[in-house]
Protein backbone atom coordinates (compact mmCIF):
# COMPACT_ATOMS: atom_id res chain seq x y z
CA UNK A 1 0.00 0.00 0.00
CA UNK A 2 1.22 3.80 -0.87
CA UNK A 3 -0.23 6.39 0.31
CA UNK A 4 0.19 10.67 -0.75
CA UNK A 5 -0.50 12.91 1.88
CA UNK A 6 -1.35 15.58 -0.10
CA UNK A 7 -2.24 18.89 1.05
CA UNK A 8 -4.15 22.28 -1.24
CA UNK A 9 -3.23 25.55 0.66
CA UNK A 10 -5.87 27.91 -0.98
CA UNK A 11 -5.41 31.69 0.22
CA UNK A 12 -5.01 35.07 -2.04
CA UNK A 13 -1.77 36.29 -1.56
CA UNK A 14 -0.78 39.49 -0.97
CA UNK A 15 -0.67 41.61 -4.01
CA UNK A 16 3.21 41.83 -5.36
CA UNK A 17 4.57 41.36 -1.99
CA UNK A 18 6.72 38.55 -2.48
CA UNK A 19 8.14 38.67 1.33
CA UNK A 20 4.74 39.04 2.79
CA UNK A 21 3.91 35.90 0.78
CA UNK A 22 6.68 34.15 1.57
CA UNK A 23 6.14 34.76 5.59
CA UNK A 24 2.38 33.37 5.49
CA UNK A 25 3.24 30.33 3.21
CA UNK A 26 6.23 29.16 5.09
CA UNK A 27 3.60 29.29 8.27
CA UNK A 28 1.10 27.28 6.46
CA UNK A 29 4.08 24.98 5.31
CA UNK A 30 5.38 24.63 9.09
CA UNK A 31 1.68 24.26 10.47
CA UNK A 32 1.54 20.65 8.59
CA UNK A 33 4.19 18.58 9.39
CA UNK A 34 2.79 15.06 8.53
CA UNK A 35 1.70 16.17 4.99
CA UNK A 36 3.81 14.35 1.91
CA UNK A 37 3.08 17.25 -0.42
CA UNK A 38 1.65 21.13 0.03
CA UNK A 39 0.33 22.42 -2.99
CA UNK A 40 -0.07 26.70 -3.42
CA UNK A 41 -1.62 28.07 -6.29
CA UNK A 42 0.20 29.65 -9.27
CA UNK A 43 1.96 32.61 -8.57
CA UNK A 44 1.13 32.55 -5.12
CA UNK A 45 4.62 34.45 -4.50
CA UNK A 46 3.92 37.60 -6.22
CA UNK A 47 -0.38 38.05 -7.19
CA UNK A 48 -1.38 37.33 -10.55
CA UNK A 49 -2.06 41.03 -12.30
CA UNK A 50 1.55 42.43 -12.35
CA UNK A 51 1.47 44.26 -15.95
CA UNK A 52 5.53 45.47 -15.68
CA UNK A 53 6.48 44.26 -11.88
CA UNK A 54 6.84 41.02 -13.33
CA UNK A 55 10.30 41.62 -14.16
CA UNK A 56 10.75 42.98 -10.63
CA UNK A 57 9.38 40.47 -9.35
CA UNK A 58 11.17 37.74 -10.87
CA UNK A 59 13.46 35.68 -8.66
CA UNK A 60 16.28 32.83 -10.29
CA UNK A 61 16.19 29.46 -9.33
CA UNK A 62 19.93 28.39 -9.09
CA UNK A 63 20.31 29.31 -5.30
CA UNK A 64 17.31 26.99 -4.55
CA UNK A 65 13.97 27.60 -3.13
CA UNK A 66 12.77 30.91 -2.28
CA UNK A 67 11.36 29.31 0.59
CA UNK A 68 12.95 28.44 3.93
CA UNK A 69 11.84 24.98 4.14
CA UNK A 70 12.83 22.41 6.70
CA UNK A 71 14.82 19.36 5.76
CA UNK A 72 12.82 16.26 5.73
CA UNK A 73 9.37 18.54 6.00
CA UNK A 74 6.60 18.11 3.04
CA UNK A 75 7.78 18.92 -0.34
CA UNK A 76 5.60 21.79 -1.51
CA UNK A 77 4.78 22.83 -4.66
CA UNK A 78 4.05 26.57 -5.63
CA UNK A 79 3.96 29.30 -8.38
CA UNK A 80 6.36 32.11 -8.80
CA UNK A 81 7.66 34.70 -11.19
CA UNK A 82 11.26 33.00 -12.30
CA UNK A 83 14.00 34.56 -13.42
CA UNK A 84 16.00 32.10 -15.95
CA UNK A 85 19.52 31.60 -16.67
CA UNK A 86 18.47 33.44 -20.03
CA UNK A 87 17.38 36.66 -18.15
CA UNK A 88 14.12 36.08 -19.52
CA UNK A 89 10.94 35.84 -16.84
CA UNK A 90 8.84 32.59 -16.44
CA UNK A 91 5.65 31.83 -14.65
CA UNK A 92 6.93 28.73 -13.13
CA UNK A 93 5.77 26.07 -10.95
CA UNK A 94 7.82 25.04 -8.27
CA UNK A 95 8.53 21.66 -5.82
CA UNK A 96 11.00 22.37 -2.81
CA UNK A 97 11.79 20.13 -0.99
CA UNK A 98 14.03 21.71 2.04
CA UNK A 99 16.21 24.80 0.44
CA UNK A 100 16.54 22.71 -3.05
CA UNK A 101 14.25 23.09 -5.57
CA UNK A 102 13.82 19.53 -7.24
CA UNK A 103 11.54 20.04 -9.79
CA UNK A 104 9.83 22.76 -11.55
CA UNK A 105 7.69 23.52 -14.76
CA UNK A 106 7.36 26.86 -16.73
CA UNK A 107 4.34 27.35 -18.10
CA UNK A 108 3.62 26.44 -21.59
CA UNK A 109 0.34 27.89 -22.79
CA UNK A 110 0.28 31.51 -21.99
CA UNK A 111 -3.10 33.13 -21.82
CA UNK A 112 -3.17 36.33 -23.94
CA UNK A 113 -6.68 37.17 -25.15
CA UNK A 114 -9.48 39.11 -23.14
CA UNK A 115 -8.54 39.91 -19.34
CA UNK A 116 -5.30 37.74 -19.96
CA UNK A 117 -1.83 39.63 -21.17
CA UNK A 118 0.69 36.59 -19.98
CA UNK A 119 2.08 36.58 -23.35
CA UNK A 120 3.31 40.16 -22.75
CA UNK A 121 4.97 39.26 -19.29
CA UNK A 122 6.28 35.91 -19.73
CA UNK A 123 8.37 34.06 -21.99
CA UNK A 124 7.25 30.31 -22.91
CA UNK A 125 8.15 27.66 -21.54
CA UNK A 126 10.35 25.65 -23.40
CA UNK A 127 11.72 22.82 -21.60
CA UNK A 128 8.92 20.36 -22.27
CA UNK A 129 6.59 18.08 -20.09
CA UNK A 130 8.56 16.20 -17.63
CA UNK A 131 7.08 14.18 -14.67
CA UNK A 132 9.19 14.28 -11.43
CA UNK A 133 9.50 11.15 -8.68
CA UNK A 134 8.51 12.78 -5.60
CA UNK A 135 9.44 9.24 -4.03
CA UNK A 136 9.91 5.75 -5.66
CA UNK A 137 6.47 5.31 -5.36
CA UNK A 138 4.65 8.62 -6.46
CA UNK A 139 5.36 10.58 -10.18
CA UNK A 140 4.30 13.85 -10.10
CA UNK A 141 3.80 15.96 -13.22
CA UNK A 142 3.21 19.86 -13.11
CA UNK A 143 1.48 22.34 -14.88
CA UNK A 144 0.14 25.74 -14.59
CA UNK A 145 -3.33 26.81 -14.83
CA UNK A 146 -4.11 27.09 -18.86
CA UNK A 147 -1.63 24.29 -19.78
CA UNK A 148 -4.61 22.34 -18.27
CA UNK A 149 -6.81 23.76 -21.09
CA UNK A 150 -4.43 22.07 -23.56
CA UNK A 151 -4.91 18.18 -23.42
CA UNK A 152 -1.69 16.89 -25.12
CA UNK A 153 -0.08 18.21 -21.84
CA UNK A 154 -2.04 15.98 -19.66
CA UNK A 155 -1.42 13.41 -22.24
CA UNK A 156 2.61 13.82 -21.77
CA UNK A 157 3.10 13.42 -18.32
CA UNK A 158 0.48 10.37 -18.91
CA UNK A 159 2.81 8.25 -20.72
CA UNK A 160 5.46 9.10 -18.48
CA UNK A 161 4.01 7.58 -15.62
CA UNK A 162 2.60 10.07 -14.14
CA UNK A 163 0.41 9.35 -10.70
CA UNK A 164 -0.57 12.82 -10.23
CA UNK A 165 -0.92 15.44 -12.41
CA UNK A 166 -0.59 19.07 -10.06
CA UNK A 167 -2.46 22.12 -11.67
CA UNK A 168 -1.12 25.35 -9.89
CA UNK A 169 -4.12 27.93 -11.19
CA UNK A 170 -5.32 31.44 -10.39
CA UNK A 171 -8.89 31.26 -12.22
CA UNK A 172 -10.67 35.14 -12.04
CA UNK A 173 -14.24 34.45 -10.75
CA UNK A 174 -16.14 34.89 -14.11
CA UNK A 175 -20.03 34.77 -14.47
CA UNK A 176 -23.21 34.93 -12.72
CA UNK A 177 -24.91 31.67 -12.01
CA UNK A 178 -28.69 31.66 -11.03
CA UNK A 179 -29.73 31.36 -7.45
CA UNK A 180 -29.85 27.70 -6.77
CA UNK A 181 -26.91 26.82 -8.63
CA UNK A 182 -23.88 24.38 -6.72
CA UNK A 183 -21.48 27.13 -7.81
CA UNK A 184 -20.44 30.59 -7.15
CA UNK A 185 -19.40 31.54 -10.66
CA UNK A 186 -20.33 29.92 -13.49
CA UNK A 187 -16.55 29.75 -14.83
CA UNK A 188 -16.30 26.71 -11.74
CA UNK A 189 -17.39 24.61 -14.22
CA UNK A 190 -15.27 23.93 -17.21
CA UNK A 191 -12.62 23.48 -14.30
CA UNK A 192 -14.98 20.77 -12.88
CA UNK A 193 -15.20 19.24 -16.39
CA UNK A 194 -11.61 19.44 -17.10
CA UNK A 195 -10.23 18.55 -14.21
CA UNK A 196 -12.37 14.66 -13.79
CA UNK A 197 -11.78 13.99 -17.74
CA UNK A 198 -8.19 14.43 -17.27
CA UNK A 199 -8.52 11.95 -14.30
CA UNK A 200 -10.59 10.15 -15.97
CA UNK A 201 -8.86 9.67 -19.02
CA UNK A 202 -5.45 8.80 -17.99
CA UNK A 203 -6.25 6.99 -14.65
CA UNK A 204 -4.18 9.48 -12.78
CA UNK A 205 -5.23 11.70 -9.70
CA UNK A 206 -5.67 15.44 -10.80
CA UNK A 207 -4.96 17.99 -8.10
CA UNK A 208 -6.34 21.76 -8.68
CA UNK A 209 -4.87 24.37 -6.44
CA UNK A 210 -6.72 27.95 -7.10
CA UNK A 211 -6.19 31.06 -5.17
CA UNK A 212 -8.40 33.32 -3.54
CA UNK A 213 -8.30 37.48 -3.32
CA UNK A 214 -9.05 40.46 -5.41
CA UNK A 215 -6.94 42.38 -7.56
CA UNK A 216 -8.40 45.39 -9.43
CA UNK A 217 -11.23 43.99 -10.79
CA UNK A 218 -10.94 40.57 -10.17
CA UNK A 219 -11.92 38.41 -7.56
CA UNK A 220 -10.35 35.18 -8.26
CA UNK A 221 -12.80 31.97 -7.74
CA UNK A 222 -10.89 29.72 -5.37
CA UNK A 223 -12.80 26.48 -5.67
CA UNK A 224 -9.98 23.77 -5.42
CA UNK A 225 -10.46 20.10 -5.83
CA UNK A 226 -9.09 16.98 -5.96
CA UNK A 227 -10.33 14.24 -8.69
CA UNK A 228 -9.37 10.44 -8.27
CA UNK A 229 -8.64 8.17 -10.95
CA UNK A 230 -12.33 7.78 -11.95
CA UNK A 231 -13.07 11.32 -12.09
CA UNK A 232 -14.96 11.65 -9.23
CA UNK A 233 -14.02 14.75 -7.68
CA UNK A 234 -13.02 13.43 -3.97
CA UNK A 235 -12.39 16.88 -2.38
CA UNK A 236 -13.41 20.07 -2.81
CA UNK A 237 -12.77 23.67 -1.50
CA UNK A 238 -15.56 26.56 -1.20
CA UNK A 239 -15.30 29.70 -4.00
CA UNK A 240 -14.49 33.17 -2.62
CA UNK A 241 -12.60 32.13 0.57
CA UNK A 242 -9.23 30.57 1.59
CA UNK A 243 -9.37 27.23 2.33
CA UNK A 244 -7.23 24.20 3.06
CA UNK A 245 -7.67 21.11 1.81
CA UNK A 246 -6.75 17.09 2.98
CA UNK A 247 -6.77 14.41 1.23
CA UNK A 248 -4.76 11.27 0.97
CA UNK A 249 -3.89 9.72 -2.29
CA UNK A 250 -4.08 5.87 -2.80
CA UNK A 251 -1.58 4.40 -5.10
CA UNK A 252 -3.91 1.50 -5.25
CA UNK A 253 -7.04 3.30 -6.53
CA UNK A 254 -5.01 4.07 -9.62
CA UNK A 255 -4.83 0.10 -10.41
CA UNK A 256 -8.21 -0.14 -9.41
CA UNK A 257 -9.28 2.28 -12.19
CA UNK A 258 -6.76 1.17 -14.91
CA UNK A 259 -8.09 -2.13 -14.34
CA UNK A 260 -11.62 -0.89 -15.08
CA UNK A 261 -10.60 0.96 -18.25
CA UNK A 262 -7.54 0.44 -19.95
CA UNK A 263 -7.15 3.87 -21.42
CA UNK A 264 -3.26 3.92 -20.64
CA UNK A 265 -2.54 0.75 -21.28
CA UNK A 266 -3.96 0.85 -24.95
CA UNK A 267 -2.49 4.53 -25.50
CA UNK A 268 -0.01 4.39 -28.65
CA UNK A 269 2.27 6.99 -28.63
CA UNK A 270 4.20 5.96 -31.68
CA UNK A 271 0.73 6.16 -33.67
CA UNK A 272 0.55 9.79 -32.12
CA UNK A 273 4.50 10.59 -33.20
CA UNK A 274 3.23 9.70 -36.68
CA UNK A 275 0.32 11.40 -37.08
CA UNK A 276 1.87 14.24 -35.95
CA UNK A 277 4.92 14.22 -37.85
CA UNK A 278 2.69 13.97 -41.43
CA UNK A 279 0.62 16.64 -40.03
CA UNK A 280 3.25 18.68 -39.16
CA UNK A 281 4.59 17.96 -42.47
CA UNK A 282 2.38 18.65 -44.54
CA UNK A 283 1.43 22.53 -42.18
CA UNK A 284 5.01 23.07 -42.83
CA UNK A 285 4.28 22.36 -46.78
CA UNK A 286 2.81 25.06 -50.05
CA UNK A 287 -0.90 24.54 -49.97
CA UNK A 288 -1.00 25.27 -53.09
CA UNK A 289 -0.15 23.33 -56.30
CA UNK A 290 2.55 24.46 -58.79
CA UNK A 291 -1.26 25.04 -60.99
CA UNK A 292 -2.11 26.86 -57.88
CA UNK A 293 -4.72 24.35 -57.55
CA UNK B 1 -29.60 36.13 -9.46
CA UNK B 2 -27.65 35.49 -6.44
CA UNK B 3 -27.35 38.99 -4.76
CA UNK B 4 -25.65 37.67 -1.99
CA UNK B 5 -22.86 36.99 -4.07
CA UNK B 6 -22.77 39.71 -6.57
CA UNK B 7 -22.90 41.90 -2.92
CA UNK B 8 -19.95 39.95 -1.99
CA UNK B 9 -17.49 40.53 -5.41
CA UNK B 10 -19.50 44.12 -5.51
CA UNK B 11 -17.86 44.97 -1.76
CA UNK B 12 -14.52 42.90 -1.87
CA UNK B 13 -13.26 44.93 -4.72
CA UNK B 14 -14.20 48.04 -3.79
CA UNK B 15 -12.35 47.42 -0.46
CA UNK B 16 -9.40 46.20 -2.09
CA UNK B 17 -9.44 49.47 -4.15
CA UNK B 18 -10.08 51.26 -1.08
CA UNK B 19 -6.58 49.16 0.40
CA UNK B 20 -4.84 49.83 -2.51
CA UNK B 21 -4.94 53.35 -3.24
CA UNK B 22 -4.76 54.08 0.96
CA UNK B 23 -8.19 55.92 0.90
CA UNK B 24 -10.55 56.29 3.65
CA UNK B 25 -13.90 55.01 1.56
CA UNK B 26 -15.63 56.20 -1.22
CA UNK B 27 -17.76 59.47 -2.79
CA UNK B 28 -20.54 59.27 -4.94
CA UNK B 29 -20.47 61.07 -7.68
CA UNK B 30 -23.53 60.41 -9.52
CA UNK B 31 -27.04 60.88 -7.97
CA UNK B 32 -28.87 58.09 -9.88
CA UNK B 33 -31.49 56.24 -8.17
CA UNK B 34 -31.83 53.24 -7.20
CA UNK B 35 -28.02 52.42 -8.04
CA UNK B 36 -26.85 54.74 -5.44
CA UNK B 37 -29.07 53.49 -2.83
CA UNK B 38 -28.44 49.87 -3.53
CA UNK B 39 -24.24 51.06 -2.99
CA UNK B 40 -25.02 53.10 -0.21
CA UNK B 41 -26.54 49.60 1.70
CA UNK B 42 -24.23 47.78 0.25
CA UNK B 43 -21.38 49.47 1.62
CA UNK B 44 -22.74 50.43 4.91
CA UNK B 45 -23.27 46.98 5.72
CA UNK B 46 -20.13 46.39 4.88
CA UNK B 47 -18.39 49.16 6.96
CA UNK B 48 -17.44 50.92 3.85
CA UNK B 49 -17.08 54.71 4.38
CA UNK B 50 -19.85 55.85 1.66
CA UNK B 51 -20.41 59.35 1.28
CA UNK B 52 -22.84 61.56 -1.00
CA UNK B 53 -21.94 65.08 -1.47
CA UNK B 54 -24.70 67.61 0.11
CA UNK B 55 -26.88 69.90 -1.62
CA UNK B 56 -25.30 72.47 -0.22
CA UNK B 57 -21.85 71.74 -1.89
CA UNK B 58 -23.44 70.68 -4.73
CA UNK B 59 -25.44 74.08 -4.78
CA UNK B 60 -21.96 76.32 -4.62
CA UNK B 61 -20.68 74.02 -7.46
CA UNK B 62 -22.73 74.46 -9.79
CA UNK B 63 -22.52 78.65 -9.03
CA UNK B 64 -19.04 78.09 -9.31
CA UNK B 65 -19.68 76.63 -12.46
CA UNK B 66 -21.67 78.96 -13.65
CA UNK B 67 -19.36 81.69 -12.67
CA UNK B 68 -16.45 80.39 -14.17
CA UNK B 69 -18.21 79.61 -17.80
CA UNK B 70 -19.89 83.30 -18.05
CA UNK B 71 -23.09 82.10 -16.87
CA UNK B 72 -23.86 79.64 -19.59
CA UNK B 73 -22.99 76.52 -18.12
CA UNK B 74 -26.30 74.86 -19.44
CA UNK B 75 -25.39 75.09 -22.66
CA UNK B 76 -22.07 74.46 -22.59
CA UNK B 77 -22.13 71.07 -20.05
CA UNK B 78 -24.26 68.56 -21.23
CA UNK B 79 -25.84 67.32 -17.64
CA UNK B 80 -24.63 70.87 -15.32
CA UNK B 81 -26.18 69.15 -11.99
CA UNK B 82 -24.25 65.99 -12.84
CA UNK B 83 -21.02 67.90 -13.59
CA UNK B 84 -21.36 69.52 -10.78
CA UNK B 85 -21.98 66.89 -8.41
CA UNK B 86 -19.39 65.09 -10.10
CA UNK B 87 -17.05 67.97 -8.94
CA UNK B 88 -18.50 68.16 -5.77
CA UNK B 89 -17.11 64.93 -4.72
CA UNK B 90 -13.59 65.35 -6.26
CA UNK B 91 -13.34 67.84 -3.47
CA UNK B 92 -14.75 65.85 -0.61
CA UNK B 93 -12.90 62.89 -1.71
CA UNK B 94 -9.52 65.10 -2.29
CA UNK B 95 -10.60 66.27 1.50
CA UNK B 96 -11.36 63.39 3.12
CA UNK B 97 -9.50 60.77 1.16
CA UNK B 98 -12.20 59.20 -0.86
CA UNK B 99 -12.07 57.64 -3.93
CA UNK B 100 -15.13 58.78 -6.19
CA UNK B 101 -17.27 56.57 -7.92
CA UNK B 102 -19.84 56.04 -10.33
CA UNK B 103 -23.41 54.18 -10.05
CA UNK B 104 -23.05 53.76 -13.75
CA UNK B 105 -24.70 50.33 -14.96
CA UNK B 106 -23.67 48.32 -17.55
CA UNK B 107 -26.51 49.33 -20.29
CA UNK B 108 -25.40 53.04 -19.45
CA UNK B 109 -21.85 52.68 -19.86
CA UNK B 110 -22.22 50.75 -23.53
CA UNK B 111 -25.45 53.10 -24.95
CA UNK B 112 -23.40 56.51 -23.32
CA UNK B 113 -21.72 58.36 -25.68
CA UNK B 114 -18.93 59.25 -22.97
CA UNK B 115 -17.95 57.19 -19.97
CA UNK B 116 -17.52 58.66 -16.56
CA UNK B 117 -13.96 59.45 -15.33
CA UNK B 118 -14.73 58.39 -11.90
CA UNK B 119 -11.62 55.65 -11.34
CA UNK B 120 -14.40 52.98 -9.67
CA UNK B 121 -17.61 51.82 -11.45
CA UNK B 122 -18.66 49.51 -8.60
CA UNK B 123 -22.14 48.58 -10.56
CA UNK B 124 -20.35 48.81 -14.27
CA UNK B 125 -20.51 45.02 -14.85
CA UNK B 126 -24.24 44.49 -14.09
CA UNK B 127 -26.90 45.55 -17.19
CA UNK B 128 -29.98 47.99 -15.97
CA UNK B 129 -32.30 45.05 -16.18
CA UNK B 130 -29.98 43.14 -13.46
CA UNK B 131 -30.26 46.15 -11.23
CA UNK B 132 -33.92 46.39 -11.82
CA UNK B 133 -34.14 42.35 -10.57
CA UNK B 134 -32.69 43.37 -7.51
CA UNK B 135 -33.75 46.76 -6.41
CA UNK B 136 -36.86 46.96 -8.25
CA UNK B 137 -35.97 49.78 -10.30
CA UNK B 138 -32.87 50.81 -12.04
CA UNK B 139 -31.80 53.60 -14.73
CA UNK B 140 -31.42 53.41 -18.07
CA UNK B 141 -30.25 55.42 -20.60
CA UNK B 142 -32.06 56.91 -24.18
CA UNK B 143 -33.60 55.64 -26.13
CA UNK B 144 -34.04 52.86 -23.03
CA UNK B 145 -35.06 55.28 -20.51
CA UNK B 146 -38.60 54.42 -20.56
CA UNK B 147 -38.84 51.20 -21.62
CA UNK B 148 -41.03 48.41 -19.58
CA UNK B 149 -38.86 46.14 -17.34
CA UNK B 150 -39.79 43.28 -19.47
CA UNK B 151 -38.31 45.47 -22.86
CA UNK B 152 -35.43 46.28 -21.07
CA UNK B 153 -34.69 42.94 -19.62
CA UNK B 154 -35.08 41.69 -24.20
CA UNK B 155 -32.92 44.70 -24.99
CA UNK B 156 -30.08 43.87 -22.52
CA UNK B 157 -30.13 40.49 -23.22
CA UNK B 158 -29.49 40.97 -27.04
CA UNK B 159 -26.61 43.17 -25.91
CA UNK B 160 -25.22 41.10 -23.54
CA UNK B 161 -25.36 38.37 -26.51
CA UNK B 162 -22.70 40.67 -28.48
CA UNK B 163 -20.79 42.31 -25.77
CA UNK B 164 -20.61 38.59 -23.95
CA UNK B 165 -20.98 35.79 -25.98
CA UNK B 166 -19.75 37.49 -29.29
CA UNK B 167 -22.76 36.74 -31.28
CA UNK B 168 -23.08 39.11 -34.20
CA UNK B 169 -25.14 42.17 -33.87
CA UNK B 170 -27.23 41.51 -36.99
CA UNK B 171 -28.49 37.84 -35.51
CA UNK B 172 -28.72 39.13 -31.88
CA UNK B 173 -31.10 42.50 -32.46
CA UNK B 174 -32.64 40.47 -35.57
CA UNK B 175 -35.69 40.09 -32.56
CA UNK B 176 -35.61 43.88 -31.39
CA UNK B 177 -38.25 46.42 -32.72
CA UNK B 178 -36.61 48.36 -35.81
CA UNK B 179 -36.54 52.14 -33.47
CA UNK B 180 -34.29 50.15 -31.28
CA UNK B 181 -32.42 47.81 -33.11
CA UNK B 182 -30.41 50.78 -35.23
CA UNK B 183 -30.12 52.13 -31.68
CA UNK B 184 -28.49 48.81 -30.29
CA UNK B 185 -26.50 48.86 -33.53
CA UNK B 186 -25.34 52.63 -33.32
CA UNK B 187 -24.05 51.85 -29.48
CA UNK B 188 -22.12 48.74 -30.82
CA UNK B 189 -20.19 50.83 -33.77
CA UNK B 190 -19.49 53.39 -30.62
CA UNK B 191 -15.76 52.41 -29.26
CA UNK B 192 -15.71 54.43 -25.74
CA UNK B 193 -16.50 50.89 -24.13
CA UNK B 194 -14.72 48.38 -26.33
CA UNK B 195 -11.04 50.07 -24.68
CA UNK B 196 -8.85 49.63 -22.09
CA UNK B 197 -10.85 51.87 -19.30
CA UNK B 198 -9.29 53.14 -16.67
CA UNK B 199 -11.40 51.96 -13.95
CA UNK B 200 -11.58 49.11 -11.53
CA UNK B 201 -15.25 47.13 -12.33
CA UNK B 202 -15.78 44.66 -10.29
CA UNK B 203 -16.06 41.61 -12.59
CA UNK B 204 -19.11 39.72 -12.43
CA UNK B 205 -20.34 38.55 -15.84
CA UNK B 206 -18.41 36.50 -18.69
CA UNK B 207 -16.53 39.49 -20.22
CA UNK B 208 -16.22 43.05 -18.76
CA UNK B 209 -15.92 46.30 -19.33
CA UNK B 210 -12.28 47.35 -18.85
CA UNK B 211 -11.49 43.76 -17.85
CA UNK B 212 -11.88 42.11 -21.22
CA UNK B 213 -10.20 43.81 -23.63
CA UNK B 214 -10.75 41.97 -26.61
CA UNK B 215 -14.36 43.58 -27.32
Amino acid sequence: MSYLRVTIEQFGPEWRNVEANVTRMESLVAARPGADLIVFPELALTGYLLGGAAQDLALPLSSGSPLALEPGGPAVAFGMVELGSDQLVYNTAVLAQGGDVVASHRKIYLPTYGMFDEGRLFARGRQGVRPFDLTPDWRIGLLVCEDLWHPALAYLHAIQEADVIVVLAAPPGRGLPEEGDENEFSSTEPWELLVRSTAFLHGVYVVLACRTGVEASVMFSGGSMVADPTGTVVARAAEMEDARLEVTLDKEAIRRARASFSHLRDEDPNLVQREIQRIASRESAPRDGPDGS
Amino acid sequence: MNEARVIRVVVAVVAGAIREAGANGVVLASSLRPETELLERWFSAAAITVKLPDAEVVQGVAKSLEASLGGDASARLARPSQEARRAAARVIGNREGLISISAANKTELIWAERLPPEPLLPLGDLYASQIHALAGACTAPPPLTDLEPERLRVVDEAIAQVVDDGVHPDVAFAKLPAGLRDAAHAAMRRSAWKGPLPPIVPKLGRRTLGVDLEL
